[in-house]
């Protein structure tokens, strides 16, 4: 039978508590993946919390690898539930990256959530010959005396390694003096960027962090893996589960993940010709997958419109957006990349640019263009800003003494402000003039959802929507898709939004610069 | 004569409508079809939290697809969309084992509705290219379709991703659909 339907509203209700409480762990605060922040999915069989983003890529796994699930808008089985609890993001992925090159850049989200799940290209070697050099790689971060201690303890790391087939974790416990150490540095620093970094003060003290760790000395002294089976059980009393389903299952995860891996092999190998035919078309699609999902959410409004006046009107808008975030896109390279500057360096680039553009615009643009070369498009962006920021200086001198009616400037920040985040609300210009009243400034995560849930009420409780509904629908949804970028840069590109009150006015300015 | 043929003129290129609902489980690939239909392209979709609708032309007519959301607790919300549907697809992940008998009550559930009592059933048991995918033989008998009375259906297997059998599912259901909704 269905099993959902054996779940009561009980259950379910102890079961969004009990979800809620795993993503405040601060291991599960950031998606496992992209390192997003505010991960509201997960995959239940892989035990991870993932941002939406991600959560697209992983159902495109098929379920043989990733079954996802939303953590507030599915319902979850016990034995899902439980599973998370015993694995969570930090354990999952000192598993799936283990291997994972310290400074590996992430850019392109899709290949590597492919290479790490699908081609399980990072999962612990276990033979040893590969794991000196593992070691070796994390005494090369560590100083050189302490690497010469990691020389003499690798030898018993070793035989564990090679006794036990399951984590990368157990492999860790043993030495009980270095443990935080060695873990501190381990897998993953994190790819490109220090600031994004996977929590680092965080790391190794989950085992600390979730509430009563029975016996911490035992985990420190002794190893391996009935050890881990006791954690198990033991999570599983305090968060009130039946023991022996707990036990039972922890154990079944256990060997499921060696079969798991055996039978990918092949499972795999299966695949490989199939989907190597989507992967590839997947890849020449890279550039512009991104802002097809933005224009997911885009299509909606075109179409109830057309619903109104008629169908063969239809095509051409949604052409037209498409043909804009395409342009968007290949203007901008890969989102990812860019997301990840708008995460790292608005230390460097957007305050800098800010501050000094007042006082001296010309050798600021000059730094933004030899501080990267593949910022290129964010630099852009900035000279832009800093042209701006010139106009306006000459336009506030022309005000004082003409008088330029400043009647746009309810609408000329919120410009900027979509502007300042080309990943996702770059593309919607349109949407933001139209309503600029929906786009909420800041961005709770909490928020998110409860917009998105928010805007499918309106929308579908009119069966054949009226534009007006529809409408809200998706830009609630597209600025819930803004707000869960985590950069810091509308906060900042609303100060500065502030700031360039006449941007709207000094467009056409703008060629005589 | 000349109104035989402006009547003949009409017949070939009058461009018949159609409203399709297009539901089925959360990660089936209802989106990714829609798309591919629309676009010819695969994209990387994202979950759909409301509704994608998109019209696609094929063969003089005029589909216009409604994608909703497939999330557990967002279901219910799938009977705001069953007014006036001519056409149901249900989309199912042939690889998914484990939720096919979900995916049987969720469709015996809505077929239920009085509102879809006119509505013909395409089911596209997609995913067919991953290991493992049920047969169309066996997915019919798990999904309990041979138990439906006085509905027209057809199952056709399918890869949203490859576009594999999406179109023969679009040509049954332009020729079996109701002409006149109730």
């Amino acid at each position: 039978m269905n099993e959902k339907a054996s779940v009561s509203r009980e259950l379910d209700a102890k079961h969004k508590k009990i979800i809620e409480g795993l993503l405040r762990l601060p291991e599960n605060k950031h998606c496992a993946d992209c390192k997003a922040k505010g991960p509201r999915w997960a995959s239940v069989n892989l035990g991870i919390f993932i941002c939406m983003q991600c959560s697209g890529i992983h159902r495109s796994l098929g379920v043989h690898i990733s079954k996802v699930r939303s953590a507030t808008l599915d319902t979850w089985l016990p034995e899902q539930v439980a599973f998370i609890q015993t694995m969570g993001n930090e354990k999952a992925n000192n598993y799936w990256e283990a291997e994972l090159p310290t400074h590996y850049d992430r850019v392109g989200i899709e290949n590597f959530i492919r290479a790490k799940y699908e081609d399980k290209r990072w999962i612990p070697r276990n033979s040893t010959s590969k794991s000196p050099a593992k070691s070796q790689e994390r005494s090369n971060l560590e100083s050189g005396q302490r690497s010469d201690d990691r020389e003499r303890q690798e030898p018993t790391s070793n035989k564990e390694c090679t006794s036990s087939i399951e984590y990368t974790e157990v492999q860790n416990d043993p030495p009980p003096q270095n443990t935080k150490k060695t873990i501190l540095p381990v897998p993953k620093l994190p790819s490109p960027v220090p600031s994004e970094s996977k929590v680092q003060p965080v790391m190794p003290k989950v085992v600390s962090q979730r509430p009563q760790q029975p016996a911490p000395i035992a985990v420190n002294t002794t190893s391996s893996s009935p050890l881990k089976v006791d954690n198990n059980t033991d999570l599983f009393d305090m968060f009130s589960m039946e023991a022996p389903e707990g036990n039972g299952s922890t154990v079944d995860d256990d060997t499921s993940w060696a079969n798991f891996q055996s039978s990918e092999a092949h499972s795999v190998s299966d695949e490989k010709d199939s989907t190597r035919a989507v992967e590839s078309k997947s890849q020449t699609v890279l550039g512009i997958e991104d802002p097809f999902e933005d224009s997911l959410f885009v299509t909606p409004p075109s179409a109830p419109e057309i619903s109104n006046t008629n169908v063969n009107a239809e095509d051409k808008p949604f052409q037209d957006e498409n043909g804009t975030t395409r342009t968007v896109e290949s203007k901008l390279g890969s989102t990812s990349g860019i997301e990840d500057l708008f995460k790292d360096t608005p230390p460097v680039t957007p305050p800098s640019a800010q501050e000094k553009s007042r006082t001296n615009v010309k050798d600021d643009i000059l730094n933004l263009f030899d501080k990267s070369n593949m910022v290129s498009p964010f630099a852009i962006h900035q000279q832009q800003l800093a042209f701006l920021s010139q106009q306006q200086a000459l336009l506030i001198a022309a005000s004082k003494s003409g008088g330029i009616p400043s009647t746009v400037s309810g609408v000329a920040p919120q410009a900027n402000l979509t502007n300042a985040s080309p990943t996702t609300a770059g593309s919607w210009p349109n949407l933001a003039y139209q309503l600029p009243g929906l786009t909420p400034p800041g961005g709770q995560k909490d928020v998110n959802n409860y917009s998105q849930v928010a805007s499918i009420l309106p929308s579908s409780s009119v069966a054949s929507p009226c534009p007006i509904s529809s409408l809200a629908g998706p830009v609630n949804e597209a600025t819930a898709n803004e707000a869960s970028k985590p950069s810091p840069s509308p906060a900042n590109s609303s100060t500065k939004g502030s700031d360039f009150d006449f941007s709207s006015l000094t467009q056409g300015l703008f060629p005589k610069h | 004569m000349g109104s035989a043929l402006s009547r003949l003129v009409k017949m070939m290129f009058a461009r018949r409508e159609m409203r399709i609902l297009m539901v089925g489980l959360d990660a089936a690939g209802k989106t990714t079809i829609l798309y591919k239909l629309k676009l010819g392209e695969v994209i990387t979709t994202i979950p759909t939290i409301g509704f994608n609708v998109e019209t696609v032309d094929y063969k003089n007519v005029s589909f216009t697809v409604w994608d909703v959301g497939g999330q557990d607790k967002i279901r219910p919300l799938w009977r705001h969309y069953f007014q006036n549907t001519q056409g149901l697809i249900f989309v199912v992940d042939s690889n998914d084992k484990e939720r096919i008998l979900e995916a049987r009550d969720e469709l015996h559930r809505m077929l239920s509705e009085a509102e879809l009592q006119g509505a013909t059933l395409l089911v596209f048991a997609n995913k067919q290219d991953l290991p493992n995918a049920m047969s169309i033989s066996e997915i019919t008998d798990k999904l309990g379709l041979h138990a439906l009375r006085q509905r027209r259906w057809y199952i056709q297997s399918a890869c949203a991703t490859s576009g594999e059998g999406l179109y023969e599912g679009l040509d049954w259901l332009s020729s079996n659909i109701s002409n006149k909704p109730k």
